[in-house]
């Protein structure tokens, strides 16, 4: 038994109390254990995902282009996007936090929006090359994307702060409104994904 | 973990020969094998981490369970940074924060910040206090399935750690430009990033299923006793 794949050999795990389930019992569809919903595999998991993707992907091009910020000082007003913030922190700030705010902001947003659909792609294709390594992939996106929301906390912290009226004042921006979307449009994105999916495909070339 | 060819009863199993478990990220059957304190059990497949065997008890995961609640009650009420530019002194807490961005026209991105930064931490801790109270002093079999059920979801989208690393970034962006002091919330979030970071781990859904059975046994061996 052990070494099989629990569909095949129709057991499911709850996933909140890991009790072992049959699926043969079709009345059976909550966990007796803890009652929570047992499902094999999500149905709809891809189509999920890739609307959520669709989405991020599309909001994606306004969280980068329009400003997140806008600082008005007596030398006048300043409109930052999330790449002039990366910049300006270059200059005056130090690199190590250039970097980060770069990292968590524009790669983690572009790796998870090409990741997902890699992996998406894949799964719809069925593919059976490198499960180990898509999976790691997967692992990978939904450790490291909820750091993006960093730039997010940044402008409500430095609008929340910065408030000397005549001296100096910032104000949120429509990127940072398409910038929360993404992260947490790519965030639901992922968790709609049921990564059993990378290796049915396995299974099913098996028989 | 090679094929065994014990049978399985097809009903909903404990099993009693051999425990098995299911990988949650690739639905590989494995066996569920007794781990030494402190060993981690891996998926032979994917290489998830099925369980831990950790030396935690129910009175610690109170204890953590607590003292994140202080130091989220800390954390909410008293201001995060100060700034002083002259005369003007300006203070945020972290409900002025999200408050600012409302007034400034941004309701989503306030909403967002009050459930990721306030609501999902809160409920977060009160789950977590529920759960371990009603182990330790009510019915540990009764209720414990739909907070926990309730835990699992809400917890990728508590982001104190996140918002931590934001306010050191506006931090340093800050410097140039004012006198920066630092209030006792910031330092309150740094430990309740810790600490809850250890609640996470111990409160497994695993853990509480154990220590749910530890305590119906006590439980009922101390009314045997008492008849």
């Amino acid at each position: 038994m052990a070494g099989k794949n629990g569909a095949e050999a129709n057991l499911v795990s709850c996933d909140i109390c890991e009790t072992l389930c049959s699926t043969k019992d079709a009345s059976l569809t909550h966990c007796p254990c803890c009652g929570a919903s047992l499902h094999l595999r999500d149905k709809d998991s891809l189509a999920k995902s890739a609307a959520y993707l669709l989405a991020a992907a599309i909001l994606y091009i306004p969280a980068n282009l329009l400003p997140v910020m806008h600082t008005e000082t007596i030398f006048g007003g300043q409109d930052d996007t999330i790449m002039s913030g990366v910049l300006l922190l270059l200059e005056t700030g130090s690199w190590p936090l250039a970097l980060l705010v770069f990292f968590a902001s524009i790669m983690v947003p572009m790796l998870k929006l090409f990741s997902i659909s890699l992996l998406l792609l894949t799964c719809w294709r069925k593919s059976t090359s490198n499960p180990l390594p898509r999976t790691q992939l997967f692992r990978l996106i939904e450790a490291v994307g909820r750091w993006s929301m960093l730039d997010v906390y940044v402008v409500t912290v430095l609008v929340a702060l910065v408030q000397f009226q005549s001296l100096a004042s910032v104000h949120p921006g429509g990127g940072a409104l398409a910038f929360g979307a993404v992260v947490v449009l790519t965030m639901l994105s992922a968790q709609s994904f049921d990564s059993r999916l990378i290796w049915s495909a396995i299974e099913t070339s098996h028989e | 973990m090679n094929t065994s060819t014990s049978p399985v009863k097809q009903t909903n199993i404990k099993q009693t020969t051999v425990k098995l478990i299911v990988c949650h990220e690739c639905d590989l059957i494995c066996r569920d094998l007794e781990l030494v304190v402190g060993e981690t059990a891996s998926c032979p497949r994917c290489q998830a981490m099925l369980y831990r065997n950790s030396r935690a008890t129910l009175d610690q995961a109170l204890a953590i369970a607590v003292t994140s609640a202080i130091l989220l009650l800390i954390l909410n009420s008293f201001p995060l940074l100060t700034l002083k530019v002259q005369q003007a002194t300006n203070n945020t807490t972290l409900f002025h924060a999200a408050l600012s961005m409302w007034n400034d026209g941004m309701h989503a991105i306030s909403i967002l910040v009050v459930i990721t930064t306030m609501l999902a931490p809160a409920l977060q801790i009160m789950m977590a206090l529920y759960v371990l109270h009603s182990l330790k002093f009510g019915d540990p079999d009764k209720a414990v399935g739909a907070p926990m059920r309730f835990l699992q979801k809400l917890r990728p989208w508590s982001m104190v750690e996140v918002f931590m690393l934001g306010l050191l970034v506006s931090l340093v962006k800050l410097q140039h430009m004012a006198d920066i002091i630092i209030g006792p919330a910031l330092w309150s979030c740094a430990a309740m990033i810790c600490v809850s970071a250890g609640l996470t781990s111990i409160l497994t859904p695993r853990n509480v299923w154990v220590w749910a059975h530890q305590q119906s046994t006590r439980r009922t061996s101390a009314e045997v006793r008492h008849v």
